[in-house]
């Protein structure tokens, strides 16, 4: 019977603290890191530009991996293939919408 | 949307999505833009398979899309906002609003009543804060796998995972402001085994616009005089619309209730389904027995749409189209825009239309409200009509009670009454009876 | 013949009274919680349930301390004699005068029904309540506990035993006005002395 109080208490103890540990005051962790770069100062992107392809491709010479991360991108591809290999996404499923 | 390109892809985070042939493979095809503008000024225009507007252009005879500076534009890309994802998302379901219920415009401008984190004034989050990307791929859940991350703290080792509420909250999130000890704190944290946060902190969606509750299809494709009628609800938008039908909007809605566990189940294209209506095509999978299973709040859709009775399908109209393609919102024929869209779908099609009630569900989990606006015990904690009236597996005390408890434990109190009464009142009788002898 | 005794002393008026209120108010707030009744709500309800819960257990170990200290748990301890005596005494005698044939002392406060009654609720009724009720107030606990229960039953039991308790309150406060004059016994419970009646 005591051993079960001390385990009521510790447990008790625990999950204070455990709460305790994430009080108040938050954003600093959630603020993303202040920018390096400035866009406006790049050449390549100071041109006129005719077609939207143009600009992603000024994009990517520099961004070299994001095309191959946006394509892997559910972003991209509309196609999640869930359980079973049934093919999912906006490319395949249905609504009543 | 297969057979309805250039209208859905509009919202591809890509260019030139116009047929099933759209090679996934090239890179110049990209939208940066979409999701990278900061200027405001980036738009993709509606019916142009994902290219934004490059000279003036008017949408729908109303509506005008000046043309983008790609060079203005490109020079000050940055990270994604409220505005750049909502450009898409805020307007599912084909405007604002119309579709989720808890994502709508009002956001990119929040007050800290419609959304906590979202607070321009106050924390100010982005969808990215919760939403985390890690070389562009984004956190969320997809379809029937359910978000990553567990519910708990999320540490480093959950690989920079804090897409849930419990990821920053905590499993036990309700702190006391001073002292280390509350009771009332400490029941409600015992809640979280069974009830999500959003439950209760999620009190009423469409908070912002209103969201449709209802969509008809069967009544589409009517007109006055050969005009086509477009008639406004109360709230705003339309009630009839000849190119979609009847339609019903709701805002400050009552969530339902469904236990669930992270997971939904699709009803895809090219399965047979009995008309058994309501048809369900997507449903949150949980049960009470589960443990991964929480209450949570959906917003439930009704819909009435076309379906092959002889094949027993749901059919994927082709509603998008120049005139004489079949499509529906250009030729207002259902069995045309069916014919047309199953086959682009690859799919058979009888020949056969007739209209079903269908019904998805869809998990709430944006907007949440402030703390003094969550709901309280006694919204299910209550005997009738509680939030949780329907949620079966679980004993909620002040809903749940034995009726045979009940009735054994009131009868066997007033027959103690009762008969106290009686023998007093014999003691009283009696007493008087013998004095008057004495 | 009339004898005054001090049957109750200070700390057990104030045991019983204290007892007595925090019964009615947990009562009260239980069936409030259960749905039957509404005053408060529900939240405050819950957790004055809980505050005076406590409330009771403190007192209940102050008063168990003070039952085997002062060695008055002798007076629960259940006797066979004059039992049917007692019985008739409630169901006839009562109503014609007729004297109680159980004698009040210093010494054995308690008649054999009462002994036998109050014994139940200590060993029983007391037990069942605060039980369940720590069952229910860390029903979260219990994986870690290894308890392995329904919640639905330990709270039917807890509702069981509320009715028992309420049962148990109309009966008493009516006997507590069965003395002669009718309010001695409540008197006594208040001031600690009790005329008696001595044959």
């Amino acid at each position: 019977m005591k051993k079960l109080w001390w385990a009521i208490f510790l447990f008790w103890v625990m999950k204070v603290s455990a709460g305790a540990a994430t009080g108040p005051g938050l954003p600093k962790y959630f603020k993303p890191a202040p920018a390096t770069v400035d866009h406006s100062k790049f050449e390549i992107l100071k041109k006129d530009f005719k077609s939207p392809e143009e600009v992603t491709r000024a994009c990517l010479s520099c961004h070299n991996k994001a095309g191959k991360q946006i394509h892997k991108s559910l972003h991209w591809t509309w196609t999640w293939k869930g359980k079973n290999n049934r093919l999912m996404g906006k490319a395949h499923v249905i609504n009543n919408y | 949307m297969v057979s309805n390109w250039c209208r859905c892809t509009s919202c591809h985070a890509g260019y030139g999505w116009k047929d099933k042939n759209f090679d996934l493979s090239q890179e110049e095809k990209i939208d940066c833009l979409v999701c990278h503008d900061t200027t405001g000024t980036y738009k993709k225009f509606p019916t142009d398979c994902g290219y934004p507007p490059l000279k003036d252009k008017v949408f729908a005879g109303k509506k005008l899309f000046k043309a983008v500076n790609l060079s203005f534009i490109a020079q000050n890309v940055g990270r994604s906002s409220r505005e750049s994802c909502g450009k898409c998302h805020f307007f599912s379901g084909g405007g604002d609003g119309v579709k989720r219920g808890d994502t709508d415009s009002t956001l990119v401008k929040a007050s800290r009543k419609l959304d906590v984190h979202m607070d321009a004034k106050g924390l100010n989050f982005s969808c990215a804060t919760c939403h985390t990307t890690l070389a562009h791929q984004i956190a969320g859940r997809h379809y029937d796998t359910p978000a990553p991350g567990k519910r708990n703290l999320a540490l480093p080792k959950d690989e920079g995972y804090r897409l849930k509420c419990e990821s920053c909250h905590g499993a036990r999130p309700h702190k006391p402001e001073k002292g280390l000890f509350d009771w009332r704190l400490i029941k409600l944290n015992d809640h979280t085994d069974k009830v999500a946060c959003q439950t209760c902190h999620i009190p009423f969606y469409a908070r912002g616009k209103p969201t449709n509750t209802y969509w008809d299809w069967s009544t589409a494709g009517r007109f006055n005089n050969g005009k086509p009628i477009v008639e406004k609800s109360p709230l705003g938008p339309p009630s009839y619309h000849t190119k979609k039908g009847t339609l019903k909007w709701g805002r400050n809605l009552v969530p339902e209730y469904f236990w669930y566990n992270g997971t939904f189940s699709y009803l895809l294209p090219g399965e047979k389904v009995e008309a058994n209506e309501p048809i369900t095509l997507i449903k949150p999978n949980g049960s009470p027995e589960d443990k991964e299973s929480r209450i949570y709040p959906f917003k439930v859709h009704l819909g009435k749409q076309p379906y092959d009775p002889q094949n027993k399908l749901i059919i994927i109209p082709k509603l998008f189209g120049p005139k004489g393609s079949g499509a529906f919102w250009a030729d207002f024929d259902w069995i045309k825009a069916s014919r047309a869209g199953m086959a682009e779908a690859g799919l058979p099609f009888s020949g056969k239309v007739s209209f079903v009630e269908t019904v998805q569900y869809h998990a709430l989990s944006h907007m949440v409200a402030p703390k003094e606006d969550a709901l309280t015990c006694a919204s299910c904690h209550t005997r009738k009509d509680g939030r949780l009236a329907k949620i079966k597996g679980v004993y909620l005390p002040g809903r749940d009670f034995s009726p045979w408890l009940d009735r054994i434990g009131w009868l066997a109190c007033i027959f103690a009454f009762i008969g106290v009464t009686i023998h007093g009142g014999l003691r009283i009788v009696l007493a008087r009876k013998s004095r008057k002898e004495d | 013949m009339k004898e005054r005794l001090y049957l109750y002393t200070r700390f057990e008026r104030f045991w019983h009274w204290t007892q007595a209120l925090l019964i009615i108010f947990l009562l009260l707030t239980g069936f409030e919680m259960h749905g039957t009744i509404s005053i408060w709500g529900y939240e405050k309800a819950y957790i004055w349930h809980v505050y005076a819960g406590f409330a009771l257990i403190v007192l209940t170990a102050f008063g168990i301390f003070w039952h085997f200290t002062t060695g008055a748990w002798q007076h629960y301890v259940p006797v066979k004699e004059k039992i049917s005596q007692i019985i008739h005494y409630y169901t006839r005698g009562i109503f014609y005068g007729e004297p109680h044939p159980f004698e009040k002392r210093p010494d054995q406060k308690l008649n054999p029904l009462q002994r036998v009654a109050y014994l139940f609720l200590k060993v029983i009724l007391f037990p069942l309540q605060l039980l369940t009720a720590f069952l229910l107030l860390f029903y979260e606990w219990w994986p870690h506990l290894g308890i392995n229960l329904n919640l639905q039953q330990v709270a039917l039991y807890h509702t069981a035993g509320a009715f028992a308790f309420l049962f148990f309150l109309i009966v008493h406060v009516y006997l507590s006005t069965t003395g002669k004059p009718w309010y001695s016994h409540l008197k006594g419970m208040f001031l600690g002395w009790e005329e008696i009646e001595k044959n």
